[in-house]
């Protein structure tokens, strides 16, 4: 079927669209929700997308840029579809990667790794030499993990970036498919999704890493004016967990964590934190956990895989230590201290994406091939003074999807990627969530974060 | 409040931190001083309505000196008391009340703040006339006061403790 009232902005985006074929055939996954759309017509579409839009507003669902501004997180409510058969490769290469990048952390802080050059390790700004010689609760450095993929077509998906300190995402992935199941009930007729229970998850996972029965977990949040704030308090409502800022703790003199409050001061067992420089927020708080008596989530040092130039390293990870080949394929990187390597960008710097090896959020990360002329001689002159600041990464085509722009009351075909989010548990058991956080790139973009204004969309896995 | 803590640790988020009280605290200062800003902009506007004298610019003038708000040249005393980006208007005390309650109120209250802002930017620009002035405040006083029913009906009575118990143990703290 095709879209004939809908899809007059329907402009060829990438090589592969998630919605239709070449032909600009809907796909068959697709076909329930395109058939939805043509129902419901441009100015239902517009009316529905406006009071999701207050909905957003009004339920504070929010992912500021500026903290002085309140900014309503940017939605599209088409849902991606991602296809069983899709899914399992996905998750089984999520499954791997986080194991092999957990036994990575274990051997590194044991000084035991061989596999990526201490050079390289030993200036990511997020290792930390004190963490050197301890070995976290259960055995576990990453118990939460986002992992950034693009879908290249047919199955075939590609990562990105790996996020392993304090990965942001998974309450936008609820709410939007939340909001979307309530808002636009016809989108879901027909398609049996894959349900999953996050809670659950989180809390279990709480549980088997520390040694009482019941510990008292808090999430620690940077505050309101935070970027992902809404996600902090919406974690906190879903876990049943209370939402602590740094003064709301301090380090007792017996070396553990207390909550204070308006009742008494309270001995707190895990803190799942969400900032990053912890002893900004709380003095006292590294050594407390290096002496264990407090379990963090995700652990400190865990940074240190997070590193863009560390990823160069990945599947020599998966095969050194599970003896197995990478499932899922990664964007070819280049390593900028390496002379060939360095030569090779140089020569081909206006096909690669160059990226800040610590930058996140989208920021520091250069698509030359969207540049212009000047503003690509000054980050080539970035990277020959500061090679070891960046690393370079090959441009990918990756997939569209449609999104519909309500002022013009038409679809449109926008760059997407997936963030895909797992656990790890205190036995060794992860879980991937299905689905995950589909993020849409800008007008003729290829950047999705949020931080760079990206929106979020709605995504399912469909039997 | 006598619970064991390890036995509401992963069942409820009822723990009067400090940052919780502040948030407390402030949403209800800004909530009470958008609705006292209302008040005087709808006795202003409705005295102008009536015929009453001083006009409604001289009245909010007033207003403006006592709450120590200074109009500076090109604004209009009814633009810094209604949306001003800032602490001293009806608008700027919403949208602080809105950051507090994104830290502690339940979705029910935030959704009243959204409205309340929504019925401010939504009235098809700035009022001018106090009959515009008049209707806008009356229609902003309604939806706090929905908002204050929300607080009494969706949050206090489920809370652990009362409202004033949690004003009086921060007083006490101080």
């Amino acid at each position: 079927m095709s879209l004939s009232q809908l899809d007059r902005e329907n402009r060829a985006v990438s090589a592969f669209s998630e919605w239709q074929d070449s032909e600009g055939r809907v796909r068959r996954h697709y076909e329930s929700i395109a058939e939805a759309v043509e129902r419901l017509g441009p100015q239902e579409m517009a009316r529905r997308w406006g009071a999701a839009g207050r909905q957003v507003d009004f339920d504070a669902f929010t992912f500021y840029l500026d903290p002085r501004q309140y900014r309503p997180a940017p939605a599209d409510w088409l849902p991606r579809v991602i296809p069983a058969e899709h899914w399992e490769v996905i998750s089984a290469g999520v499954t791997q990667r986080l194991k092999a990048i957990n036994r990575f952390l274990l051997d590194l802080y044991d000084g035991e790794q061989t596999i990526v050059p201490p050079e390289v390790v030993f200036t990511s700004r997020y290792f930390y030499p004190e963490v050197q010689g301890f070995r976290p609760p259960k055995g576990v450095f990453v118990h939460i993990y986002g992992i950034d993929l693009v879908h290249m077509g047919e199955g075939r998906y590609v990562v990105l970036e790996d996020n392993l300190r304090i990965p942001s995402g998974i309450a936008y992935q609820l709410k939007t498919a939340d909001m979307a199941s309530r808002l636009f009930p016809e989108f879901a007729q027909g398609y049996d999704i894959r349900p999953y229970d996050i809670r659950q998850g989180y809390l279990d996972m709480f549980r088997s890493l520390c040694d009482v029965e019941s510990p008292v977990c808090v999430l620690l949040t940077d505050g309101k004016f935070g970027s992902a704030f809404f996600e902090h308090r919406c974690l906190s409502d879903l876990l049943g967990i209370p939402l602590v800022e740094g003064a709301d703790l301090y380090v007792g003199n017996d070396g553990r964590v207390y909550a204070r409050t308006l009742d008494r001061d309270i001995a707190v067992d895990l803190i799942y934190r969400r900032v990053e420089d912890l002893e900004m927020f709380l003095p006292g708080l590294r050594e407390a956990y290096l002496d264990r008596k407090v379990v963090l989530v995700n652990g400190i040092g865990s940074g240190a895989a997070d590193d863009k130039l560390v990823f160069l390293w990945a599947p020599q990870m998966i095969e050194s230590y599970l003896g197995e080949t990478a499932i899922l394929e990664q964007a070819k990187s280049y390593n900028l201290q390496d002379a060939a390597d360095r030569r090779f960008v140089i020569e081909n710097l206006d096909m690669l994406v160059i990226k800040a090896r610590q930058g996140y959020g989208g920021l520091g990360v250069y698509v030359m091939p969207d540049l212009s002329e000047t503003h690509r001689a000054r980050v080539a002159r970035d990277i020959i003074e500061n090679p070891e600041v960046f690393i370079a990464q090959e441009t990918l085509d990756f997939s569209d999807h449609m999104v519909f722009n309500d002022a013009a009351g038409a679809l449109e075909r926008r760059r997407v990627d997936l963030r895909v989010f797992a656990i790890q548990d205190g036995n060794g058991n992860v879980t991937v969530f299905p689905g995950g956080l589909t993020r849409v790139a800008l007008p003729g973009g290829r950047i999705t974060n949020n931080s760079s204004g990206g929106l979020c969309k709605p995504t399912w896995v469909v039997s | 409040m006598t619970m064991d803590p390890r036995t509401i640790a992963l069942g409820t988020d009822r723990w009067l931190t400090d940052s919780r009280v502040y948030n407390l605290v402030w949403l209800g200062r800004w909530i009470e001083r958008a609705q006292n800003i209302a008040r005087v902009l709808l006795w202003a506007a409705q005295r102008e309505v009536d015929g009453g004298a001083p006009s409604m610019e001289e009245v909010l003038g007033i207003a403006a000196d006592v709450r120590g708000v200074s109009v500076s040249r090109g604004e209009s005393v009814l633009d810094a008391l209604l949306s001003r980006d800032s602490g001293a208007s009806l608008r700027g005390c919403l949208v602080a009340a809105r950051y507090n309650a994104t830290h502690v109120a339940p979705l029910e209250v935030m959704r009243h703040i959204g409205g309340a802002i929504e019925n401010l930017d939504g009235s098809g620009g700035a009022p001018s006339s106090p009959e515009e002035v008049a209707a806008l405040m009356r229609s902003s006083l309604a939806i706090l006061d929905d908002l204050h029913r929300a607080i009494e009906e969706s949050w206090f009575h489920t809370d652990v403790i009362s409202e004033e118990e949690v004003y009086r143990r921060f007083i006490q703290q101080q």
